[in-house]
């Protein structure tokens, strides 16, 4: 494994504010293309970023003040993106899943992005951060695994 | 994000709703608020233009269930209704197709977020814009 597949991440630190999802997104974006990935691959995992950065500012942060701590990062043949804050606790695992079968008068909508982001990725990891906040690492397997 | 609004004339009068740019949370209200003066102003079937759209978060679906609810005639959820909350579309039946609410031409990564969810099997998809508005 050569040394680059093991680079500690570069961190994006930005205030929870939704204004700032577009800037989030291109950083997420710009990170996995500069690993060499191609864009198709990528989409998907900006949308699940895009969603848990949403669930911060809204859920989390309440829209109050604080911070986000973005970055991506390669492990082996897998990416991994973590973002951390300093939000009440909470595991996105444990976001109830929408009925996608069901008719749309029969569905709420809270969760869907969730649904998303689970969807983009293998395995979304949460664990709580000593002095409060969440850091939770979205995790895609296999990306790399054409130049393993 | 932007929004132009025309009016084209199939077998029924069809708005076409087209956007331009990122649909997320900071901007998916607009996307109601242009379909709920259309409503106001008598329309009553939307055809809502994705393709130039390149990207999509799951605030544009919300915005999409939020419009078919005005096309019903059920108004905007209020601020208390809540995200979660979202009611109403009762005319749809399980395996019904939305009659006055169709999407044309999404990108890849749009459609993908719309098929992951399900919606693409309860609103018509075209690539065609002259054979959505002949659908309606």
């Amino acid at each position: 494994m050569s040394q680059s597949d093991q680079a500690p991440p570069t961190l994006l630190t930005i205030s929870a504010n939704l204004k700032n999802l577009a800037t989030i997104r291109s950083f997420v974006q710009e990170q996995m293309l500069a690993m060499g990935l191609e864009e198709e691959k990528t989409s998907a995992l900006v949308l699940a970023t895009d969603e848990l950065a949403t669930n911060i500012v809204i859920h989390g942060y309440k829209s109050q003040p604080g911070m986000i701590e973005i970055g991506v990062k390669r492990d082996g043949d897998s990416l991994l993106i973590i973002l951390r804050d300093r939000a009440p606790v909470f595991d996105p695992n444990t976001a109830a899943s929408p009925d996608t079968t069901a008719p749309l008068e029969k569905r709420p909508l809270g969760g869907m992005g969730v649904f998303l982001a689970k969807r983009a990725s293998d395995e979304i990891r949460h664990r709580k951060r000593r002095g409060g906040g969440n850091d939770v690492t979205l995790i895609k397997k296999g990306l790399f695994a054409h130049d393993a | 994000m932007e929004i132009h609004v025309d009016q084209v004339q199939g077998k029924v009068p069809v708005t076409v709703m087209r956007v331009h740019g990122e649909i997320d949370r900071t901007n998916y209200e607009a996307l109601i608020e242009h379909s709920q003066k259309a409503y106001e102003s008598g329309a009553r079937n939307i055809l809502l233009d994705l393709s130039q759209v390149p990207y999509m978060s799951s605030a544009g679906l919300v915005a999409m269930q939020r419009i078919i609810r005005v096309l019903n005639g059920e108004g905007i959820p209020t601020e208390e209704d809540g995200w979660s909350a979202l009611r109403g579309l009762d005319k749809l039946r399980q395996g019904e197709k939305q009659p006055n609410f169709k999407l044309l031409s999404p990108q890849p990564s749009v459609y993908n977020s719309l098929d992951t969810v399900g919606f693409t099997e309860l609103i018509d998809v075209y690539n065609d814009e002259k054979e959505a508005v002949a659908s309606f």
